[in-house]
């Protein structure tokens, strides 16, 4: 669709930040219920599922993580998971020596809707029916193997309840990542599940929309009109937030498709919150009329190289982990060809003209918000150095005259691929996802920096799911314009999309087919550092930061600059970079 | 009587089933030339393993060859046996019962079956098309008679002009301009939505007008372009017939013969096309919808082609063409009752 | 038995218009240049073409400007600013020179699968009708399944398919479009082979393809220019929709509809990028059936003039 910004493409859906430390209640704190709907509108489809277990779209994420919160909360200020913030299930945690074991703490306090308490059992019994693979849950990649024995990709070998209230992780071996997965699966209420489902799990994708009787979060009762919305009811008794009770009387999910009606319903005052489309940011933070707060996106926009021979996409291991001669991309395969057009593309001018200055460029793959983020790596703008380093490459302009095309004259990798490359110009296909206005004119204006250095730039505004995803995932492509969406807690990990592992055509994230000894050996080393320590790991990773730079897999563009507004109604909006929303449960709304 | 009606019908539904039979044939064929591959769009996440996408393939068999996928989309796998643990023995049965026994499969997306999606949103959809049914029928029929028998005159230009403008405008452009106008600036109308957002489900429509105004009025535009031409067109006709004249000859007063005689002739066409353009505006609504954030079964089906979601765009282009099929049939034996010239 | 559908038809195509004689053609002429509101709309539309396709000159030489180099420090500038006539888009590119470049595809669009959907409309018709059996038994079962099928639905479908530059475009409206005139040619042609006209050529030893599309097609040329007209304005208004849903034609390209439906989202910034689109879809769409409307009615054989 038009609209969809499927440029931003979500990885992970951040989990809801739920608590902050209760203040002392104050008699004129807003009581339960007390305050107007809040309505968010959705651009995207229906909620496939209210069932929290095997749910994979953003939709049902926003319903489901409001009414089963997870059980380790990350802090809204900055993102890490700390034990015992209020509203969390976890009060703590603790490893064994080798960093194999951790042993969860869950607080005692915590009731579900029926008054029962939230206990250890529960949480095993949800991460049972994922590792049963019988409900086909896309969290089941948090396990090492399922109940069956097939591998399914994760490092948890076990869960178990050592009593009521204390949780027991052994995962195959120390890793700082996986730690994050326990979040995957959160807590449902086993006595309902187990009345309603018994032993057949797969009957719960026989009735995905049930209505469940018994919760444990700010909200409850879901209400699903197809095509129309989603509502939510208070819970009342939920007790974890400033004001101990939940003050909007409902949360509503309003469905509405085209994002230029809905920011004028917005505007209207329909809404009560809005991220607002990167060419109103101006307008909306001028205007008095509604509160607003910018801040960096967790996310970043780049351009892919295709490194290997894109008429035979390879692998980067066989079975038996050994590489694999992928070829080389005759144009991309040379470093100084990618490296000659990060000097060559102006991206102080993309900020100023295109993104209006709401951005931060990046030259690697980090976000301002990680802690291996360095602001002073930056690519410079040279176009002079990259016509030289594409001389040296083998690309040269035959008669000086600027209009005319680069071409090969002996081109490192073009006459390897083919002899007869030889005279070709320097010419390749741009591909960017169609519906993403800024990706569009990123794109074109790229387009015609290139050209004045006699690049070809074939411009391909293409069908997102239809041809852009078959074309990179496959290795089939050139060059591809995207934006990774990063989740909570930021990890600078990259093995995904870097790893030999996951070069694999037709499916895996590492579609430019980067193979970097030196990258591969620190980021397993980082995972394994003994007892995570931050400081070790950072070192390793700006290293690893380093070598994307220089060896640039992608031309790395920029992370975006968000604005969120909210109406003037609301009282109480207290965002932060993690999130806009995590106190939403608080928030006084008299409107509209 | 009865007996040549039924089998009219009858010879006419044996008809259909060549028909039903190139309408899935079709319809698979360009669903598999389709260059997308859902699996990867299910799983454009760095996180998924290769072994979850494998697996997802295998479930959804995108990877048999084209004719044993068709033959099991119609008629399914449940009567053969399948070896799936690669022993050389079948041991696990076909789950799948065909379209033809009204098993379209699972969403892709929502892993819900596509028929209750579309019968879910079939109701606003319907809503909608009869409305604009009901305003666009009567204002067109009375446009077009007046324009006839005014033939010549300014109401007949005019009409005419408005007529072709209203056909002109790019729907989407005027609702947009509407909406601004009406809902946002004016303050008169909501901007969108079939009804306020409140639980309980929709009130009745006499109680919610005000959100169908705005839809109605953009799609009933072409309606009324269409049907006031084709009225001016058949009572033109109509009055230019001998027994018209017969009438006109014998004395019988001017308005009598336009308003009883005439028009009561020319509107027996108008009947056969309900069928047609009712089923036309099922499937034509999606930029109405979209636009209007109105919960139909246009902008499922828009969502199903964006997320290439094939299980939905099938059972919506199968139901779809069957209505189809039901409405040409349904106008022609309305036609076939109305006019007895035409023998069954 | 004529369906109801075809009876339906060819009512609203305007009945009996079947020239029989070159008077009937000169009083259609005639009638034309009397039609002061077809004669404008001709004259509208020439002049949308000329200016669309002398685009490049226009744009060379007269304005001196690109309509595909951005220069983003001058985006959204209002209509009238000096060196850009009708402003600039949101990449600061001309937005004149754009609409010229636009118009240039949207008609070419219009104008080529309008009239090569009649092309196979007319091929496919006057041999099935001609030739009657099995081949006709076939054509017509292709094409009420074709027609079965909810026509937005397909476009869809197979828009998403091709992911359509201009020239995919034209083929899928084409392959959509031309059951119509089929049955148009098909019925005809049902009529005329048994004619005395037909059967003294015939007699000659003229060939099958002599007769069905010298003797035979013409006869049907201003119903098809009728359908012609129409067709075109509703395959320029498709392609304007089918951007707004994101299956048109994909930027660089401009077309009429693309920048229509981009423009929608900025009209708070720049009111100029939605309306000038929109009022020429809509200016050219509205002379296209005009123009039709004039062509039926100078063609019908029961007005006195």
């Amino acid at each position: 669709m038009r609209n969809a910004s499927r440029m931003m493409v979500l990885l992970m859906i951040a989990a809801l930040f739920s608590i902050i430390p209760a203040a002392a209640a104050q008699d004129d704190d807003p009581g339960f219920a007390s305050g107007g709907p809040i309505i968010s509108s959705n651009s995207s489809g229906d909620p496939a599922t209210f069932n929290p277990l095997y749910y994979g779209d953003g939709t049902s994420g926003a319903v489901v993580s409001r009414m089963y919160p997870s059980i380790i909360t990350l802090n809204p200020q900055n993102g890490l998971e700390e034990p015992h913030l209020p509203g969390a299930r976890a009060a703590g945690w603790e490893f064994n020596e080798d960093g194999t074991v951790v042993t969860i703490t869950l607080r005692e306090d915590m009731f579900w809707t029926d008054g029962t308490p939230v206990t250890a059992h529960d949480y095993v019994y949800s991460t049972t029916v994922v590792r049963s693979g019988e409900i086909d849950s896309p969290r089941e990649a948090m396990w090492e193997t399922l109940a069956d024995g097939t591998p399914a990709g994760g490092k948890i070998t076990d869960i178990m309840a050592v009593d009521d209230f204390t949780v027991q992780v052994t995962f195959s071996a120390p890793d700082c990542i996986a730690f994050s997965d326990i979040n995957n699966v959160p807590v449902v209420p086993r006595a309902e599940f187990e009345a309603v489902y018994g032993d057949d799990f797969a009957s719960m994708r026989d009735e995905p929309l049930r209505v469940p009787e018994v919760v444990h979060g700010p909200w409850f009762d879901p209400e699903f009109s197809p095509g129309e919305r989603v509502s939510l009811l208070p819970v009342e008794g939920y007790a974890d937030n400033e004001f101990g009770n939940v003050v909007p009387n409902e949360y509503i999910l309003l469905s509405v498709p085209d994002t230029t009606v809905g920011y004028e319903r917005f505007l209207d005052g329909e809404f009560t919150y809005l991220s607002v489309p990167p060419a109103f940011q101006q307008e909306i933070e001028n205007s008095p009329d509604f509160q607003s707060y910018r801040f960096d996106a967790n996310s970043f926009s780049f351009m892919a190289f295709n490194a290997a021979d894109p008429a035979d996409p390879q692998p980067g291991v066989d079975e038996n982990g050994d590489a694999v001669d992928q070829g080389l991309h005759p144009i991309f395969g040379d470093v100084r060809v990618r490296q000659a057009l990060g000097m060559a593309f102006d991206k102080q001018a993309m900020l100023e003209g295109i993104l209006d200055g709401n951005a931060t460029l990046v030259a690697t793959h980090t976000t301002p918000n990680s802690w291996v983020y360095d602001e002073t790596v930056q690519y410079t703008f040279d176009q002079e150095m990259a016509l030289e380093l594409l001389a040296e490459a083998g690309w040269v302009d035959d008669d000086s005259d600027p209009s005319t095309p680069l071409i090969c004259d002996g081109c490192l990798y073009a006459t390897d691929i083919d002899p007869d490359f030889a005279g070709s110009p320097l010419e390749f296909e741009l591909m960017i996802g169609g519906g993403s206005e800024t990706g569009e004119q990123i794109g074109i204006f790229f387009d015609s920096q290139m050209e004045e250095l006699g690049i070809i730039v074939d411009l391909q505004v293409v069908d997102f799911n239809g041809v852009l995803v078959p074309g990179m995932l496959g290795q089939t492509y050139d060059m591809v314009l995207l934006s990774w969406s990063l989740a909570f807690p930021v990890d600078p990990d990259v093995s995904r999309f870097y790893g030999p592992e996951a070069d694999v055509p037709g499916g895996g994230f590492n579609f430019v087919s980067f193979n970097n000894e030196r990258l591969n050996e620190i980021l397993e080393e980082a995972r394994s550092v003994p007892g995570c320590d931050q400081a070790t790991r950072a070192e390793l990773y700006e290293e690893a930061q380093q070598i994307l730079f220089e060896e640039m897999p992608y031309l790395y563009l920029h992370v975006p600059s968000s604005l969120t507004a909210v109406q003037n109604y609301v009282t109480g909006f207290d965002p932060t970079p993690v999130s806009r929303i995590w106190n939403e449960d608080a928030w006084f709304i008299e409107g509209p | 009587m009865m007996t040549g009606i039924t089998a009219f019908i009858l010879r006419r539904l044996i008809q259909a089933i060549p028909t039903f039979f190139g309408i899935t044939i079709l319809a698979f064929t360009i669903m598999v030339l389709a260059p997308g591959d859902p699996i990867a769009i299910l799983t454009f996440d760095p996180n998924t393993k290769p072994e979850e996408r494998e697996r997802l393939a295998e479930l959804y068999g995108v990877n048999d060859p084209l004719p044993v996928q068709y033959m099991r989309w119609l008629v399914g796998d449940n009567w053969r046996q399948f070896d799936t643990d690669g022993d050389g023995e079948p041991d696990t049965r076909g789950e799948s019962r065909g379209i033809l026994r009204g098993d379209f499969g699972e969403s892709f997306i929502s892993q819900r079956s596509p028929i209750s999606l579309i019968v879910e949103r079939l109701p606003a959809t319907i809503e909608l098309n009869i409305a604009v049914l009901v305003v666009s029928i009567p204002l067109g029929v009375v446009i077009g008679v007046v324009a006839a028998r005014m033939r010549g005159t300014w109401f007949d230009q005019s009409s005419r002009v408005l007529a072709v403008v209203g056909d002109a405008v790019p729907g989407f452009w005027l609702a947009f301009l509407l909406i601004l106008l009406f809902g946002r600036y004016l303050d008169l109308l909501p901007m969108g939505g079939r009804c306020a957002p409140t639980r309980g489900g929709c009130p009745p429509i006499f109680q919610r007008l005000e959100y169908i105004i705005l839809p109605v009025a953009v799609s009933a535009l072409g309606g009324i372009s269409g049907w006031s031409r084709f009225m001016r067109a058949s009572m033109l006709e109509t009055i230019n017939s001998d027994y018209i004249r017969t009438a006109q000859a014998k004395g019988v007063a001017s308005t009598r013969v336009w308003f009883h005689h005439a028009m009561r002739n020319a509107i027996i066409p108008l009947a056969t096309f309900l069928g047609p353009v009712f089923v036309s505006l099922l499937g034509g609504a999606v930029i109405i919808e979209t636009i209007f954030a109105w919960p139909g079964v246009g902008r499922l089906l828009l969502q199903s082609v964006t997320s290439q979601d094939y299980p939905v765009i099938m059972a919506s282009v199968v139901i779809g063409s069957m209505l189809t099929i039901l409405g040409y049939l349904i106008s022609d034996v309305l036609y076939a009752v109305f006019d007895p010239r035409i023998r069954l | 038995m004529a369906t109801a559908t075809q009876v339906a038809k060819i009512a609203q195509e305007g009945p009996e218009a079947r020239p029989r004689s070159k008077t009937l053609a000169q009083r259609a002429l005639y009638r034309i240049r009397r039609d002061k509101l077809t004669l404008i709309s001709l004259l509208v539309l020439l002049m949308m073409a000329v200016l669309s396709y002398s685009a490049p000159f226009i744009t060379n030489q007269i304005l001196q400007t690109s309509y595909t180099r951005p220069d983003p420090i001058n985006k959204y500038l209002p209509i009238g600013t000096e060196g850009h006539l009708l402003g600039t888009d949101e990449l600061g590119r001309d937005h004149l020179a754009r609409l010229l470049y636009g118009g240039r595809v949207s008609l070419t669009i219009g104008f080529s699968a309008a009239i090569l959907s009649m092309t196979i409309g007319v091929a496919i018709g006057v041999t099935a009708g001609f030739y009657g059996g099995p081949l006709d038994d076939f054509i017509i079962w292709f094409v009420t399944t074709l027609n079965s099928l909810p026509q937005l639905f397909l476009l869809l479908m197979i828009s998403a398919v091709l992911s359509p530059g201009p020239v995919s475009l034209i083929l899928v409206l084409s392959f959509l479009g031309w059951t119509g005139e089929m049955r148009l040619m098909r019925g005809e042609a049902l009529k005329l082979r048994e004619r005395e006209f037909t059967l003294a050529a015939r007699s000659v030893g003229a060939s099958d393809w002599r007769i069905m599309f010298i003797h035979i097609a013409p006869n049907a040329i201003s119903l098809l220019l009728i359908t012609l007209a129409r067709s075109i304005g509703g395959i320029i208004l498709a392609e304007s929709s089918l951007s707004f849903l994101g299956f048109g034609i994909k930027p660089p390209v401009p077309s009429w509809g693309n920048m229509l439906s981009n423009g929608l989202e900025l009209l708070r910034l720049a009111p100029h990028l939605v309306i000038a689109p929109g009022l020429l879809i809509t200016i050219t769409v509205l002379c296209l059936y005009v123009i039709g409307d004039g062509l039926r009615d100078a063609f019908d054989p029961r007005i006195a003039d």
